[in-house]
């Protein structure tokens, strides 16, 4: 019994511990060059914060904070389409960040267009999921799988009454668990926002430039990414407007 | 004496001897003109002759295009060249209500059982010419909206102006009817003087207030005033002495009925856009005034609120307010006082609502600003009305403190001070996060392999887990200390559920022993039982009885003796659970 406890313990550290791991390298030199890049916004050098902070996540250090940063260096540098852009990258990662969601916010209100672009979701009113991120409702999830598949080969050899009870309860919250998990990567893969990153793109009837300019949208505004051709992308504001416009203004909040 | 008494007789006889003549009855329509205008009145006669009395009064046909009044009945004796004649006088006013020619008549009355039919007459009612300043009637009546469009609710003044040159009295005033439409008069009836074209006329002046419940295009008949025309008598050198109202006697009258021209009002509904969910329906121009007194006040003493909603419009649709729940502070609300006030501009009023509010702590409570809304049909939007927030200075009193309870934060000196809102001066993104320790763990994307170990991780293991499990369990070894361990169990369920006899017991028991210490022996002797119990542990009388027990029941098999069963599985149960707890 003894050996089958100390396996599990092993097995719970290695996968609490693992997704972990591969980020580890480097990362004295990572906060070195995340301190320049801090440095250069506060001196105003807003273009070498920029490109400090793009390196970084180039890297791989694609932390939410760093987006964060990134998005206030295109601020101050009017780079309005930018901005958003770096700050719903970084929600993606600390949805409950106040700073950002204040930024966010106040970048929104600067955009010319008129869209009521929350970016809410499905997965927002479930469980309050959406103030989780992808990692945490996983790690949630996986802590509970774990949990109750222990449980359950804790009863092969003791059928206690209290193991029997706590199965149930292990069962209950597995199901919610997958549920939650499942809603937050359906999100997560189903999210076409994409944002505007010039002063103004005309939207047009087809993937061509002589082609019907259908209205306008501005910098910063959050359109619906539908599919790309050439080097035009089909987006919408709303079932009744779509229209194709140049892929090199447009760029999609999660990259694919 | 014998002479007057004749002459008296002679003087009865004369006087009645006309009474043959009554039996010639007559009836007779008469005009007093036969050409009229509409504003003119006409009077008629019927005059019935040769009887001061009637079953019924006359049924005169023509009267439907007149306005008819009944100026009374007189009945006459007279006797013209020593012929007396009797008679009996209805007469009539008619007022033309349009120009034309009209046969009036004939009347029919009933006498004594027969039909009496009068004559006919014409009258011709000339159409009335345009009028200039100076053909202005002597009596006219003149109607007047303030407004020829309005909303639900709002309040429209309709105000009826009668212009006389002649004295009138008697005057009843009929006004039109419409559905949804509610007539209200607002003040007592004005008399005034004035000039029309520079003519001089009295002016009676009463003002009105409609209100309509509904939309739509209310067109709104004449308003009709009857009145008599006093008509003056001849003036004489004594008029002046006899003009003293000591002599002035009972002066001939004519009815009236002036009608005024026919008016429109158009009736909108109140719009949806924009309506306030606590729109009562009250319309008009009104102001909310509240007080609270007497301040600063001492915990559980009374405080009043009063809050006061005042103006013109449709004062009976001012709602009671509702004051919300307020913290620590007791409230008892008065029933609302509501006063209504007619004037010449409308109708108005006030209505009145007061709470006694008990605070049960000394420091600052927050008086909740009270709200409603109303339409301002000036404007033609809603307009909030709204009661200031109010802070509430509670001092300390005899009144103790609820036990277990924090006190409210400490009020400063003098009345609470009005709270404002925070004003926002700047607007500018907040700073960079610097914190390293914030980057502690990078978020990279799940990497697929974690995701599916952590995943499918413990589902596998458990499945192998028990895979392993149950093959451990179906290997021989493994079956046989299965057997071992459940011999016991076993040996007793059989027992209890073989009842064929004793002669079964010994293959039970030898079963039991062959299970329990994993043997293959097949058939045990008595002494080899024995042995082999105490070889593995027994003590030495277990053994020996258990040998002796074998013997006894292999007797019973080989001789057919009977024994007791019951008390055989007994001993047998006994023994085997001595032997469990020897060798354990």
């Amino acid at each position: 019994m003894k050996t089958f406890f100390r396996f599990w313990s092993a097995v719970w550290i290695i996968c609490l511990f693992a997704p972990a791991l591969p980020a580890e390298p480097d990362s004295a030199s990572m906060l070195e060059r995340f301190y320049e890049a801090n440095k250069a916004y506060r001196d105003g050098l807003y273009e070498q914060a920029v490109d400090g902070y793009r390196r970084l996540i180039d890297d791989g250090y694609t932390s939410g904070h760093i987006y964060y940063n990134l998005g206030n260096s295109h601020f101050r540098m009017g780079a309005l389409g930018h901005a958003i852009l770096a700050y719903e990258r970084a929600r993606q990662l600390i949805p409950r960040d106040d700073d950002l969601l204040f930024n966010l916010s106040y970048a929104r209100s600067q955009t010319i267009d008129a869209l009521d672009e929350d970016g809410s979701s499905t997965a927002n009113g479930f469980l309050g999921i959406g103030s989780l991120n992808m990692r945490e409702v996983f790690y949630i999830f996986s802590a509970v799988n774990m949990s109750f598949f222990c449980v359950l080969a804790l009863r092969l050899f003791v059928k206690s009454e209290w193991s029997y009870y706590l199965t149930i309860l292990l069962a209950i919250l597995i199901t919610i668990g997958a549920g939650a998990f499942l809603l937050k990567w359906y999100d997560w893969r189903t999210d076409d926002r994409a944002v505007v990153l010039a002063d103004e793109v005309a939207v047009r009837a087809g993937p061509d430039p002589t082609d019907t300019v259908l209205f306008n949208i501005h910098e910063g505004t959050v359109v619906h990414y539908e599919r790309s051709e050439d080097d035009w992308v089909l987006l919408n504001l709303s079932k009744e407007q779509r229209g194709w416009a140049p892929a090199k203004v447009i760029e999609p909040i999660i990259p694919r | 004496m014998a002479r007057h008494v004749v002459t008296f007789w002679i003087f009865w006889i004369v006087l009645l001897m006309p009474a043959g003549v009554w039996s010639q009855t007559d009836i007779t329509l008469r005009l007093d003109r036969t050409e009229a205008t509409p504003s003119d009145v006409v009077r008629m006669t019927v005059h019935v002759s040769g009887s001061r009395t009637a079953d019924a009064v006359p049924q005169i046909s023509g009267l439907e295009n007149f306005e008819v009044t009944r100026g009374g009945t007189a009945s006459q004796v007279e006797i013209i060249n020593g012929r007396m004649n009797s008679g009996l006088t209805y007469t009539y006013f008619l007022q033309p209500r349009g120009s034309g020619t009209f046969t009036l008549g004939p009347a029919v009355i009933m006498r004594e059982g027969r039909r009496l039919v009068s004559n006919r007459a014409t009258l011709v009612v000339a159409e009335r010419s345009p009028e200039s300043a100076t053909d202005k009637p002597p009596v006219f009546l003149e109607a007047a909206l303030s407004t020829e469009e309005a909303f639900v609710g709002q309040q429209v003044l309709y105000v009826l102006k009668l212009y006389h040159r002649v004295a009138v009295d008697s005057l009843q005033l009929e006004l039109p009817e419409a559905e949804h439409l509610q007539f209200t008069q607002l003040t007592e009836p004005q008399v005034y003087q004035t000039s029309v074209d520079g003519v001089s006329f009295r002016v009676l002046e009463v003002p009105y207030a409609l209100l309509a419940s509904r939309e739509g295009t209310y067109a709104l008949a004449s308003s009709r005033l009857r009145m008599n025309i006093l008509q003056a008598g001849r003036r004489s050198r004594l008029d002046d002495f006899f003009n003293d109202p000591f002599f002035k006697g009972p002066r001939s009258s004519r009815p009236f009925t002036a009608a005024s021209d026919p008016v429109e009002l158009v009736v909108r509904a109140l719009p949806r856009e924009g309506r306030p969910s606590d729109f009562s329906g009250l319309v008009g121009s009104f102001q909310l005034e509240s007080r609270l007194e007497p301040m600063p006040v001492t915990a559980g003493d009374s405080v009043t609120l009063t809050v006061q909603v005042h103006g013109k419009g449709n004062v009976q649709q001012i709602p009671d307010i509702h004051l919300p729940d307020i913290p620590f502070v007791r409230s008892y609300g008065d029933q609302p006082v509501l006063e209504i006030e007619r004037d010449r501009n409308g109708i108005g009023g006030r209505k009145t609502m007061k709470w006694a509010l008990v605070p049960e702590k000394p420091g600052q409570v927050n008086i909740p600003a009270l709200q409603l809304s109303y339409f301002d049909p000036q404007t033609e939007t809603y307009r909030p009305l709204k009661s200031d927030a109010r802070i509430l200075s509670v001092l300390p009193g005899a009144a103790a403190e609820p036990s277990g309870k924090k006190p409210l934060p400490a009020a400063p000196a003098g009345n609470g001070r009005q709270k404002k809102e925070i004003e926002q001066v700047g607007e500018d993104i907040l700073p960079i996060h610097t914190d390293a320790g914030s980057l502690a763990a990078p978020s990279g994307g799940l990497h697929g392999w974690i995701c599916w170990l952590v995943l499918a991780g413990p589902l596998c293991i458990y499945v192998l887990l028990w895979f392993c499990l149950k093959m451990r369990e179906r290997s021989p070894e493994r079956s046989a200390q299965i057997r071992a361990k459940n011999a016991l169990r076993v040996l007793k369920k059989r027992c209890r559920e073989d009842t064929e006899g004793c002669a079964r017991y010994i293959d039970l028991l030898r079963d039991y022993l062959n299970d329990r210490f994993q043997l293959s022996l097949g058939v045990l002797t008595a002494d080899e039982a024995e042995k082999i119990v105490l070889a593995q542990g027994a003590a030495v009388e277990t053994a020996k009885h258990m040998r002796l027990l074998m013997q006894r029941l292999e007797n019973v098999v080989y001789t057919g003796k009977r024994d007791r069963p019951a008390a055989v599985a007994r001993e047998l149960l006994a023994l085997v659970t001595t032997l469990e707890k020897e060798i354990r």
